[in-house]
C-alpha cells in the first residue's frame, strides 16, 4: 500500500521540516516530501487528510518499565509491544531490573530478538551495570554492549558504595559507554512514598526529601568531571537538581538528562485523598518543581521526556497508600500529554518533538533519519482533534493503572514501522 | 481532604476518618451530643437505647488496649453489641489483603467499623471500599489523624476554657509522627484558635508544617511562653532508635514539661496528654499530678465524645 499524506504538519527533527505539507509514502520508502504532491489515485494508494495531523518520525521513548523477562504475571512483552505501537512508540529503551536481571548477552540478546520477531516497535535494552543490580561487581560490560545493549542502567537501584561507583564510572569511560543513573540516594529515600512535603505531612505519609536526588546528582557529576564518563540522569524531579545539570553541563561535563512526563503533567497535590494511582516513583513534587522542571525543558537543560510506563496490577494499588506499588501505564496517554505540555507552556512543538525523537536516538548513539528520503521510515501520525479519556477498557497495556485520568485532546491514529503501517486507529 | 466522603447531604457526619475536613457545626455538634451522654456514667444504669440491635465492630490491625477498650464501653453504653477483632495476630499475617479481610468481615452485618491501622490512609481506603451503609471511624491511621482523640482533647479544653477564639495553644513532643498532633491541629484550627505553635526539636517536626496552620517553635521555654494550654505528645521509645533523639535522659533535659518551665505559661494553664504518660521522659510528675493536670478527665469526655460520634454516625 502506498500513501500520500496532504496537508499533513511535519515534525521532522532531523531535516529541521516543520511546516504543513505532502509527503508520498511508495513501496514503504518516502519518496517525496514538498507541497502538492499529486498523484494517480490508484487501488494500492490510499490518500489521507492532514487536517489536525501531525507526523513524527521514529519516537523514543529513553525510560520504560517493560516487566519482561520475568515479571510475566504482570504482563508479557508482546502486549506491552503492542501498547507501545497503538502509542505511536516506535524505540523503547527499557531498563534492566527485570526477572533475571538483565546481567548477561544473552539475555539481551533474547529481548532484541523477541522484540524484532514482533516486527513491531524496537527495544534497544539498557544492561545492568552490575551484576545482579547489587551494586557489588561490575557486570561485563563490553560483552553486554557487543550483544546489544545500548547503555547501563541500575534501573531504580543506586550503588551505595561510591567505591564501585567510581569503579563503574572509570570502566564506563574507557569503553566511552554511557551509564543511565537515577538519582535516589538509598538511605534517605527508602521507606519513602511522597515528596517530603505539606501534603505528605498532612496525609501522614512517609515523605522522601528531595535531597535524596539533590546530593545523588552532585556526586555523578563529580565523577564525571574526574572521570570523563558520558552519564545521563533519568527522571529527573527536583527544582534543585535543574541547576546542577544546567552548571555542570555549562562546565561541559559529559551530562544529559529526561524527565518523567509525570513529573511534567501532575503534582503531589494529586496524591490526595490516598491516589494510589498517583504513586509514583519519583514521586511527585511540589508546583514550583514542575514550573522549574518545565523551564528545564525550555531551556534546554532537560535533554528528554520518557514515559515512565510501568505497569502494575490493580490488586498492587488497591491498597493504603505506603503498601501499593509505585508506578503509572504511561504509553498510550504519553504523547498526548506531551503536547498538552508544549500546548499549556508555549514551548514550540519542533522543540517539545526533539526531547522524545533525536535527542534520546543522541543519547543512546542511535543514528536518527527521520523522514529522509528514499528510507524505510519510521513514524507516527497524531490526529489533535480527537478528545478521550483513558479507560481501563480500551487500554492495550496490561498496566491498568493510569494516573492521568483526565480528558485528552488527540490521539496517536496510525504507527508506521519501516515504511508498514502497522497500527491504525479505528 | 479534596474528596470529603466524611459528610453527607445536610452537613451531616458520614464516616469519621480525619478532623481534615470536618467543619465547625460538625465538631460543635459532636460536643453537644458529648454533652447529653456525660452523665450517663454517673447512672444505676449506665446505658441509653441509641445503638441496640446495631453491630460496632473494632477492627484493630495494631494492638492498643486502652483506646480499644474506650470504644468498647461507649458502644456498650450505647447498646450496641460489639465484636473485637485483634487483626494485627490473625488474617493479615497469613498474607490476607486488607480488602479482603473487611470483604469477610462485612458479610457479618456490622454497622459501624472502629479502625486502627498501622498505615495511613487505611481507614479512608476502607470507607471507600465498603457498602455506604457501614460507617468507620479512624481510631488511629499510620502517622495520619487520631479524630477521636483530636476531638475529645479539644471538648476536654472547651470545658475548661470560655473561647477557643482567644486561646494561644502549644502542642508539644513527636510533631513528626504523631497522628494526635495532626488531629489536634485540624480541630483547634476550626474552633478558631488563633496561636497554635508546635514544640519540638527539629528532627520531630514534620517538612512545611506551617502549612497546617501552626507556629513551630524548636525551643520549649519560647513555645510556652504565656499559652492557656498544653497538649504534650508521648514519645514513642523507638524514635531513639533511627537517631531521632539522643537519649529519653536529653529528651527530658530539653523538651520533657516541668513545673519550672510550667510557670513560663499563664497562671491558669491547663495541660494534657493522650496517654499512656511517660514520667521523667515527656512530662515529670510534680506536672503530671498537679492541678493543671486533666489527663484523668480527659478519659472520661473520651468516652462520652467517642459515644456522640457512633450515635451521630447512626442518625438517618
Amino acid at each position: 500500500m502506498n500513501y500520500l499524506f496532504k496537508n499533513i504538519l511535519v515534525l521532522d527533527p532531523y531535516s529541521e521540516i516543520n511546516t504543513i505539507t505532502d509527503v508520498l509514502l511508495r513501496n514503504n520508502k518516502i519518496e517525496d516530501i514538498k507541497k502538492n504532491i499529486s498523484i494517480k489515485q490508484t487501488k494500492n494508494t490510499k490518500i489521507i487528510d492532514g487536517k489536525d495531523k501531525i507526523l513524527i518520525p521514529d519516537i523514543v521513548d529513553i525510560y520504560c518499565d517493560l516487566k519482561s523477562p520475568g515479571h510475566e504475571y504482570k504482563d508479557i512483552l508482546e502486549t506491552e509491544l503492542k501498547s507501545a505501537l497503538k502509542s505511536g512508540l516506535t524505540t523503547l529503551v527499557c531498563h534492566p531490573n527485570t526477572e533475571p536481571i538483565l546481567d548477561e548477552p544473552s539475555l539481551i540478546k533474547n529481548l532484541i530478538s523477541i522484540s524484532k520477531k514482533e516486527d513491531s516497535v524496537r527495544v534497544a535494552p539498557l544492561a545492568a551495570i552490575t551484576k545482579k543490580l547489587e551494586g557489588l561487581q561490575l557486570a561485563e560490560m563490553m560483552e553486554l554492549e557487543q550483544g546489544g545493549a545500548v547503555g547501563f542502567s541500575q534501573a531504580e537501584n543506586s550503588i551505595q558504595d561510591t567505591s564501585i561507583l567510581l569503579k563503574a564510572f572509570e570502566y564506563a569511560s574507557t569503553f566511552d559507554f554511557t551509564l543511565f543513573l537515577r538519582a535516589n540516594e538509598s538511605s534517605l529515600s527508602e521507606n519513602t512514598y511522597a515528596n517530603e512535603s505539606q501534603v505528605a505531612t498532612r496525609l501522614g505519609i512517609k515523605g522522601q526529601n528531595k535531597l535524596a536526588e539533590i546530593i545523588e546528582i552532585q556526586k555523578y557529576i563529580e565523577l564525571a568531571k574526574l572521570t570523563n564518563a558520558k552519564i545521563h540522569i533519568s527522571k529527573l524531579s527536583c527544582r534543585e537538581s535543574i541547576g546542577l545539570v544546567k552548571k555542570a553541563k555549562s562546565e561541559k561535563v559529559n551530562i544529559t538528562c529526561d524527565v518523567s512526563i509525570n513529573n511534567l503533567t501532575l503534582t503531589e497535590n494529586d496524591i490526595d485523598n490516598y491516589n494510589t494511582l498517583c504513586h509514583l516513583q519519583p514521586p511527585l513534587r511540589s508546583v514550583k518543581d514542575k514550573t522549574a522542571l518545565i523551564q528545564g525543558l525550555k531551556d534546554h537543560t532537560i535533554d528528554a521526556i520518557c514515559s515512565d510506563h510501568c505497569p502494575v496490577e490493580l490488586d498492587r494499588k488497591q491498597l493504603p497508600f505506603e503498601e501499593s506499588e509505585p508506578g503509572s501505564s504511561n504509553f498510550e496517554t504519553f504523547i498526548s500529554l506531551v503536547f498538552k505540555v508544549a500546548n499549556e507552556n508555549k514551548i514550540p512543538y519542533s522543540e517539545i518533538i526533539k526531547k522524545i525523537s533525536i535527542n534520546p536516538a543522541n543519547i543512546i548513539k542511535e543514528k536518527y533519519l527521520g523522514m529522509k528520503k528514499n528510507t524505510k521510515a519510521t513514524f507516527t501520525i497524531f490526529d489533535k482533534s480527537i478528545i478521550w479519556r483513558p479507560n481501563v477498557a480500551d487500554t492495550t497495556s496490561s498496566g491498568k493503572n493510569i494516573a492521568h485520568q483526565y480528558e485528552m485532546n488527540g490521539k496517536v491514529i496510525m504507527t508506521f514501522i519501516n515504511g508498514k503501517n502497522k497500527y491504525k486507529y479505528n | 481532604m479534596k474528596n470529603n466522603i466524611q459528610i453527607k447531604k445536610g452537613n451531616k457526619l458520614n464516616h469519621l476518618l480525619s478532623i481534615d475536613g470536618l467543619n465547625l457545626e460538625i465538631i460543635q455538634k459532636i460536643f453537644s451530643t458529648a454533652d447529653s451522654f456525660l452523665n450517663i456514667e454517673k447512672r444505676d444504669v449506665k446505658k441509653v437505647p441509641l445503638l441496640r440491635g446495631k453491630t460496632v465492630c473494632n477492627l484493630f490491625f495494631e494492638n492498643s488496649t486502652r483506646t480499644r477498650t474506650t470504644f468498647e464501653i461507649a458502644a456498650k453504653r450505647l447498646s450496641a453489641d460489639v465484636i473485637n477483632l485483634n487483626i494485627a495476630t490473625s488474617s493479615q499475617s497469613k498474607g490476607e489483603s486488607i480488602l479482603d479481610t473487611v470483604n469477610n468481615l462485612i458479610a457479618m452485618h456490622s454497622d459501624i467499623f472502629v479502625v486502627r491501622h498501622n498505615q495511613s490512609g487505611a481507614p479512608y481506603f476502607i470507607a471507600k471500599n465498603i457498602n455506604p451503609d457501614i460507617k468507620v471511624i479512624n481510631a488511629g491511621d499510620g502517622n495520619h489523624e487520631h479524630p477521636t482523640q483530636g476531638l475529645l482533647d479539644t471538648y476536654t479544653i472547651s470545658k475548661y476554657k470560655k473561647d477557643f477564639r482567644s486561646l494561644k495553644i502549644a502542642i508539644v513532643g513527636d510533631i513528626k509522627h504523631s497522628r494526635v498532633a495532626r488531629s489536634e491541629i485540624a480541630a483547634l484550627n476550626i474552633l478558631g484558635v488563633p496561636e497554635i505553635r508546635v514544640i519540638a526539636p527539629k528532627t520531630l517536626m514534620p517538612a512545611d508544617v506551617e502549612n497546617l496552620g501552626v507556629h513551630p517553635y524548636n525551643d520549649l521555654k519560647y513555645g510556652l511562653k504565656g499559652v492557656d494550654v498544653v497538649m504534650m505528645l508521648r514519645l514513642q521509645k523507638e524514635r531513639m532508635d533511627k537517631a531521632l533523639i539522643p537519649s529519653e535522659h536529653e529528651y527530658f533535659k530539653t523538651y520533657g514539661l516541668n513545673m519550672n518551665i510550667l510557670k513560663l505559661a499563664k497562671n491558669d494553664v491547663i495541660v494534657l496528654h493522650p496517654g499512656p504518660m511517660n514520667r521523667g521522659v515527656e512530662i515529670d510528675s510534680t506536672v503530671a499530678d498537679s492541678k493543671h493536670a486533666l489527663i484523668l478527665p480527659q478519659v472520661s469526655y473520651g468516652i462520652a465524645i467517642r459515644m456522640a460520634v457512633m450515635a451521630l454516625l447512626m442518625e438517618k
